[in-house]
């Protein structure tokens, strides 16, 4: 499966890119897709915990299953107001 | 992000007027869109730039937005808004890009038919966008440091006391 993972605020600045595509062929979970994201991207991990994740704009956890071609995003709690 | 200079135009699904822009917010169309003659009050909330926080002096603030993503969720915020409140229209502008002190950054306006369901209306909202809505603010201070706003975050990723 084709996924793109979109990186926002400080987790664009740690991983130095605002997007990027992976695939997976693992069980299509969310989680097989944030273990390559940590994976690619090993300077996420002092807050990797407490990013927020969604898929194809809502939020969703790593149980979550995608589908081919899946918008998954990536971002540290939100601040706006 | 999008990164078109243009306005994106409200959208008007219901009564709720939803949008994100990178040009200054009109407030008071904002505030005049969710004006009805089933509502005996009207609550505006505009969020805006401080300059002081504690000892720290900002000069600007820059606003990035997951555009897609944000517009629903305001949208689902609104929606959420009308079954926990007499919401009679509610409207949610936030703006995007560089913005200065002073600058009005978020604006809400709802109506209801009588006043205290207003601001009750207007204080979830504005409570829960800052909670929800998928959209990060970075502090410009005056000695050039650049911060990513996070709650729960610093720059390198542990913990930090609320203010």
């Amino acid at each position: 499966m084709n996924i793109r993972v979109l990186f926002f605020a400080q987790a664009k600045v740690l991983t130095g890119v605002s997007s990027v595509a992976l695939t997976t062929a693992g069980d299509g979970s969310l989680g097989d897709i944030q273990q390559q994201v940590l994976q690619a991207y090993p300077a996420l991990s002092p807050i990797f915990s407490q990013l927020l994740w969604a898929v194809n704009g809502q939020y969703c956890d790593s149980s979550c299953r995608l589908s081919e071609n899946a918008e998954v995003a990536c971002f540290p709690p939100v601040s706006g107001g | 992000m999008r990164t078109t200079g243009t306005f994106e135009k409200g959208r008007c699904v219901d009564t709720a007027l939803i949008e994100l822009t990178e040009s200054p917010i009109d407030f008071e169309s904002l505030t005049n869109s969710v004006r009805d003659h089933r509502a005996g009050a009207v609550v505006l909330f505009l969020g805006t730039v401080r300059e002081i926080t504690g000892t720290e002096e900002t000069v600007q603030l820059f606003y990035e937005a997951y555009g897609e993503m944000a517009r629903r969720s305001m949208q689902e915020l609104a929606e959420e808004a009308q079954r926990r409140f007499p919401v009679v229209r509610s409207a949610i502008s936030h703006r995007t890009g560089v913005l200065a002190p002073g600058d009005v950054s978020v604006a809400i306006a709802v109506s209801t038919p009588h006043r205290a369901q207003a601001f009750e209306a207007g204080r979830w909202l504005i409570d829960t966008l800052k909670e929800k809505v998928p959209i990060w603010k970075q502090e410009h201070y005056k000695d050039g440091r650049v911060d990513w706003v996070h709650p729960g975050l610093n720059s390198s990723g542990s913990p930090q006391v609320s203010p």
